[in-house]
């Protein structure tokens, strides 16, 4: 059950490094109790906005919630409702496992590790700085599901992860989430520039491209929102017309067969627009399209609008 | 506080090794300074093993400081404590808890071994033990300001470096442009307080914000303005305020105890060897015939100071105050030789004033002298197997030494058993500041071999007060007080 409050939202969030801007003005909304994927290149943006969101990092202008708190104002007790885990992280490598574990517990009225590192194949007594990427992937995620937390926040978690561990780690985080109780549960960010990664498991999705957001919505109407189509035209030499709607992108001709990517086919009558601008129109196929195709088509759609601004 | 102990236990766990190495450096410390105190060992090795060990007692505590501040880094945007349930007044907290049992216990412990070692009293001496820590806490504070505002020892290092150069630039620059000058009351005091408040209320800044380039902005706006606060004191006549501030610490001294006459003669001044303070840049000196008359013969003055002003025809001058040797029947005063050129051959005005401690004896205490005996002021005295500058008696005293003390006895000439003559000779006291070493060693020069079973006579002077003497000259000509001096050879 998805909290009409949200978990997170923003509003004109923007971030600059002197001349250049990291992020771009943002509005964001994720909901409670989502699996809302922020996924973009590396470089898109995604760290960027986790460290404002976190308040690890100022905005330059516009403003945050997270957990209904200003995330300018976000400080240690936030921090018991929220986990972090990050690919970057630094850690206290000199503790073993076990001592970053203990270490921790006082921190956190909540702490509940119950089986956690054995669940998660964890060696106790092996120093942090010993560990494996990917263990060390585990033992972050560990310090952070242990006290059940109401938002985690993962940057790139599983990047360079053998797949072995990636579904571990992603089999642990979600047996655990379903585990919690209350009225919206847990809700959980997680950043990626591997579109794969994420599909199978989100809720919502989010796509940062070069500091921009060009949408973030749910997986449902995203997915169906989206259609690859392919026109098969009757009779050859047929031009194809020189302007389309709006939520077609990346028209292209070959021969007889005319494609393109409808981006609202839910609500927009997808035959009939295609039929009024190809009366010849023969054979419409709509193909339903992965994150991934969504997320090419959108990016190479916004680079050629570019150029013809250019 | 739960949670500052938690982050205290954890550091103490972390560090463990460097405390070890700060334990042994104390050890060692503690070994080899008192064989070098006066009676001990004057092996040249030893004392540059303990010049190292002294040296590198700071540097423990930079690196300590720093690696306990970086163990949850301010700076930076990936270390892990930041999203995690810190409270920053307890981290700050577990820090400074670090700082007082992990350095500065154990370096107390350390001054009061010495102070015992030494065969003096420990209870009346924790007071300058406690200050001794205060102007520790000082530096502690400073390093750990800069680390909180730097990622990584090395830049550690570099700020401290930069910072070091710079104020020691500034006191040269001073010390090319200034004559030795009194400092105005209670400013060491203020500014002790003053800049431990200042390093706290950053401190507190960057841990509660971690804004590093807000803090940084406050830091060099706060030294740069000190600096130009410091300079300006010292370099320009800016003693306005100095100068009301001593007048209120001297009172004007009551008729008939203390007084200055001018008593010129027609000879003018006799003439002086040259001495190296008389050899200051840009500064002429003009000897007046000014005498200082105490209604009391025993008494004596301490940290005497003076400031005048010269009134000519369109000209006025008037100095900052400075240091005054008050031990012949003439005030030497040092005019800007700018000052002196324009007004030499012109007949000026001059009003002098002279500010001073007036010191009075106390009940004289006979000892008898032995191989180490007590004597006033809770100090000890030894007698030394070999002599120094041809004296062998040290006297040793907790803090900043006893008040100014006149030792008076027999003394013979290079061993005991020789005819022997009664000599004098004073022990001062010394400043406030801090001392790794806080067994204050004075030797006292009676110009001769203090023999075991003969009797001293200390006279310890208490203050009678301060006070302050004013006088107008008669219109003179500058030129003709000035001293002829010849050279030593």
């Amino acid at each position: 059950m998805i909290d009409s409050l949200p978990a997170i939202e923003a509003r004109q969030l923007h971030k600059s490094f002197a001349q250049t801007d990291a992020l771009a003005p943002l509005d964001l909304v994720i909901p409670r109790g989502a699996i809302f994927a922020l996924v973009g290149h590396n470089g898109a943006g995604k760290t960027t906005l986790i460290k404002l969101l976190l308040n690890i990092l100022q905005p330059t202008s516009g403003n945050a919630t997270v957990l209904g708190e200003p995330s300018a104002t976000l400080n240690g007790a936030a921090f018991t409702r929220i986990g972090y885990v990050s690919e970057n992280q630094e850690m206290p490598d000199w503790m073993t496992v076990r001592e970053f574990m203990d270490y921790l517990q006082p921190f956190y009225p909540t702490w509940d590790e119950a089986d956690l590192l054995d669940e998660l194949e964890l060696p106790r007594d092996r120093k942090l700085e010993h560990l494996s990427r990917g263990m060390r992937m585990k033992a972050a995620l560990a310090s952070v599901l242990a006290f059940r937390p109401s938002l985690i926040v993962m940057d790139e978690p599983f990047s360079g992860l053998d797949p072995l561990v990636r579904d571990q780690l992603i089999e642990t985080l979600l047996d655990r989430i379903s585990e919690e109780e209350g009225d919206a549960g847990t809700t959980i960010l997680i950043s990626s520039h591997d579109l794969a990664e994420v599909e199978s498991f989100a809720t919502h999705v989010a796509f940062l491209h070069q500091g921009r957001l060009l949408f973030a919505e749910s997986m449902d109407t995203l997915t169906a929102r989206f259609r690859e189509v392919t026109v098969t035209l009757d009779g050859a030499g047929t031009t194809p017309p020189m302007r389309f709607p709006a939520s077609w992108l990346m028209p292209e001709s070959s021969g007889s067969v005319f494609r393109f990517v409808h981006s609202n086919a839910e609500t927009e009558p997808l035959e009939e627009q295609v039929r009024e601008l190809f009366p010849q129109a023969g054979d419409i196929q709509a193909e339903p399209m992965t994150l991934r195709t969504i997320f090419l088509a959108l990016v190479k759609s916004r680079q050629s609008q570019n150029r013809r601004r250019a | 506080m739960n949670q500052s102990l938690h982050i205290f236990r954890k550091d103490i766990r972390h560090l463990t090794p460097e405390l070890a190495m700060y334990g042994g450096l104390l050890v060692t410390f503690a070994v080899v300074t008192p064989l070098l105190w006066p009676g001990a060992s004057d092996s040249e090795i030893l004392q540059m093993f303990a010049s190292l060990i002294t040296f590198l007692l700071p540097v423990a505590w930079l690196v300590l400081v720093t690696r306990i501040v970086h163990e949850e880094n301010l700076v930076g945007d990936q270390q892990f404590w930041v999203t995690r349930p810190y409270q920053w007044t307890s981290l700050l907290g577990a820090k400074l808890l670090f700082l007082a049992v992990c350095i500065l216990v154990p370096f107390g412990a350390v001054q009061s071994y010495f102070i015992l070692r030494a065969g003096l009293e420990l209870g009346p001496a924790l007071g300058s033990v406690f200050l001794n820590l205060f102007f520790v806490g000082i530096v502690l504070l400073s390093f750990t300001l800069l680390a909180a505002v730097t990622a990584a020892i090395s830049r550690t290092i570099l700020a401290l470096t930069i910072l070091t150069v710079g104020w020691a630039g500034v006191l040269v620059l001073l010390d090319k442009l200034t004559i030795p000058r009194i400092m105005p009351p209670f400013v060491f005091q203020t500014c002790s307080v003053l800049v431990a408040g200042l390093l706290v209320g950053l401190l507190i800044y960057q841990y509660a914000t971690r804004h590093t380039e807000h803090t940084w902005r406050i830091l060099l706006l706060t030294t740069a303005f000190y600096f130009g606060l410091y300079f300006c004191c010292s370099a320009t006549n800016l003693a306005g305020l100095s100068g009301v501030l001593i007048r209120q610490h001297y009172p004007l001294a009551k008729s008939g105890t203390v007084s200055l006459s001018f008593t010129p003669s027609s000879s003018g001044p006799v003439a002086r060897v040259a001495s190296g303070s008389t050899n200051i840049q840009e500064m002429e000196p003009v000897e007046l015939p000014i005498a200082y008359r105490d209604a009391d013969p025993t008494a004596r003055v301490q940290d005497a100071s003076v400031s005048f002003t010269i009134d000519g025809p369109d000209f006025h001058y008037a100095s900052p105050w400075h240091s005054l040797a008050m031990e012949s029947e003439d005030l030497i005063l040092l005019v800007p030789s700018s000052v002196f050129w324009r007004v030499q051959g012109t007949s000026v005005r001059m009003h002098v004033s002279v500010a001073a401690e007036r010191m009075l004896p106390g009940p004289p205490e006979t000892v008898k002298v032995s191989d180490r005996f007590r004597v006033p002021d809770g100090g000890v005295c030894v007698l030394l197997k070999r002599h120094i500058s041809g004296n062998n008696l040290s006297c040793w005293y907790a803090g900043h030494g006893p008040s100014p003390t006149r030792v008076t006895g027999p003394v013979s000439g290079e061993s005991c058993g020789g005819a022997t003559h009664t000599s004098a000779s004073v022990i001062h006291s010394l400043g406030s500041g801090l001392r790794v070493d806080p067994v204050i060693k004075s030797l006292v020069s009676l110009g001769g071999a203090v023999c075991p079973g003969a009797e001293l006579t200390f006279v310890p002077y208490r203050s009678a007060g301060n006070f302050r003497l004013e006088i107008d000259l008669p219109p003179l000509l500058l030129s003709q007080y000035k001293p002829h001096w010849l050279r030593p050879d």
